[in-house]
């Protein structure tokens, strides 16, 4: 089997040149494309993966935003809770206030008109007692009261003591001698000269007498000469019919308000 | 008959005869560098790839591949080499099935010459893996009087690698040409059929020899320092030939 010497050489010329063809063309080439394509793959992968860091970052910064969010959210809703009852405690202060005003108010009104009607009462009652005692001295001693008003306070001064005598006529003495007598009910002329000649008589010759009416007196007679006051009235019987009465309203009033 | 394309003459250029071995290993270069060149013009290094440049990056990756599976490390450095001889073989061995062509791995003086460009590069990534001094050293293990028979190794082997591609392919042109004789009518197309299938082999078995001779000239020196370097492949490969 010949070996053609020229044709070996020219082969191994031949190989080497497409080894330095196929280096240049092909290999160098597109190696280059690829490690180029895959740094380009590595570096999206990168960018990728920065990308997830990122959202992941944004997502915790999310979380810590969604909590920080519950927690003002919480602490607005106990604030308010706070609020609220502060608020329905003061309402609630205020309205006892207010029902406490009420109710003074009440117990003030119900003092006021208990006085009203206890005012009514007495009137009613001393007017009543006159006309009953008046009907009564009238039809069984045959005498109107007045009379016997008029006699008893006569007697009362017939029958002063001396001491009281002379503190009475002291004063009348201090008065100029003027006395004012009132009565509760007008005085006929026959009583007034009765009277005056008592006066004359027990408490002095120059005494001037003056005759007026008192229906605060409600039923009775009175002297009176500056401070001092001789009297004969319904009136002090009434006080302590008065003063029961109001024990009664009292008791009353402190059942009803233990009640409510 | 025509064993050897060596013996078509087209025409004489003075005293060098311009045989059809050189015109059709001009016509696979042209097709290999043209081909490559059409492709690689307008490369792209994205994700949207053509057609041509997805089979180059194909074949590329399978070369690299194999190499690596030779080479652990620097598989780029032996590519240009190994590959242009793989891709020529392949491509030559290929195109036999083209009516008229020759393939020129057909002539001993191809194989020949294809075998000393191997016997020159196993020195050659020798040195340039470990310098002159070192590779020259890799003559006297394990000791001085391995010297002629390391030389004779180096020479039987570059023998050894150019027969064996020189008689597959003259064998494969025999085969067919009796078998011609015999039976004119399927046979020859059932061993055109082996013949590429044998073409492919012998491009593969070439390229890994001439791999495995380079890569493990350049191991032994590796494997001096500490001596723990276990490569098999490398070592029960050398003496092959």
């Amino acid at each position: 089997m010949p070996i053609d010497w020229f044709t070996l050489v020219a082969q191994g010329i031949n190989f080497l040149v497409l080894v330095w063809l196929l280096k240049r063309l092909f290999y160098d080439r597109i190696i280059h494309a690829m490690n180029q394509r895959e740094a380009g793959i590595a570096g999206r992968l990168e960018e990728a993966a920065q990308a997830r860091r990122a959202a992941e970052m944004e997502a915790a910064k999310y979380r810590a935003g969604t909590q920080e969010l519950e927690q003002q959210r919480e602490e607005m809703l106990a604030r308010a809770a706070d609020e609220a009852e502060a608020r329905r405690q003061a309402l609630l202060k205020d309205a006892r206030e207010q029902a406490d005003k009420a109710q003074q108010q009440w117990l003030k009104t119900l003092q006021r008109e208990r006085e009203n009607l206890l005012q009514d009462f007495r009137e009613r009652v001393g007017q009543g007692v006159f006309a009953l005692a008046g009907q009564g001295l009238k039809e069984l001693a045959d005498a109107d009261l007045e009379a016997q008003i008029l006699k008893v306070f006569v007697r009362r001064i017939q029958d002063l003591d001396p001491d009281g005598r002379e503190a009475i006529m002291a004063k009348i003495r201090d008065s100029s001698g003027r006395v004012k007598v009132s009565t509760s009910f007008p005085l006929s002329r026959q009583a007034r000269d009765v009277l005056t000649g008592t006066l004359h008589e027990y408490l002095g010759e120059d005494i001037r007498v003056r005759f007026g009416t008192d229906a605060n007196l409600i039923c009775g007679i009175e002297l009176r000469a500056r401070s001092h006051c001789l009297s004969w009235n319904l009136a002090s019987w009434l006080e302590g019919l008065e003063a029961r009465v109001f024990a009664a309203l009292d008791e009353g009033t402190r059942d009803h308000a233990a009640d409510h | 008959m025509t064993i050897t394309p060596d013996a078509i003459v087209f025409w004489k250029l003075g005293p060098f005869p311009i045989s059809a071995t050189l015109v059709f290993t001009w016509a696979v270069m042209v097709l290999l560098a043209g081909g490559s060149w059409l492709v690689t013009r307008k490369l792209t290094g994205g994700t949207s790839v053509s057609r041509g440049q997805l089979l180059l990056e194909i074949v590329l990756n399978t070369i690299r591949g194999q190499i690596r599976d030779v080479v652990d490390t620097d598989a780029d450095r032996y590519l240009p080499f190994i590959g242009t001889l793989f891709l020529f073989i392949l491509v030559s061995n290929i195109l036999v099935v083209v009516p008229g062509f020759q393939a020129p791995t057909g002539s001993l003086s191809t194989t020949t010459a294809l075998a000393l460009c191997v016997f020159v590069a196993v020195p050659v990534f020798g040195i340039m893996n470990q310098g002159l001094r070192g590779y020259l050293k890799t003559y006297l293990q394990p000791t001085w009087l391995m010297l002629p028979f390391n030389i004779l190794s180096e020479l039987t082997r570059t023998v050894s690698l150019s027969i064996r591609l020189f008689g597959n392919m003259m064998s494969g042109t025999m085969i067919a040409a009796i078998a011609l004789a015999i039976a004119p009518l399927f046979f020859p197309t059932i061993m055109n059929v082996l013949g590429l299938l044998i073409g492919v082999i012998q491009a593969y078995i070439f390229s890994v020899l001439a791999l495995v001779y380079i890569v493990s000239a350049a191991r032994v020196h590796e494997e001096q320092p500490g001596g723990t370097h276990n490569d098999n492949k490398g070592g029960s490969i050398r003496g092959e030939p």
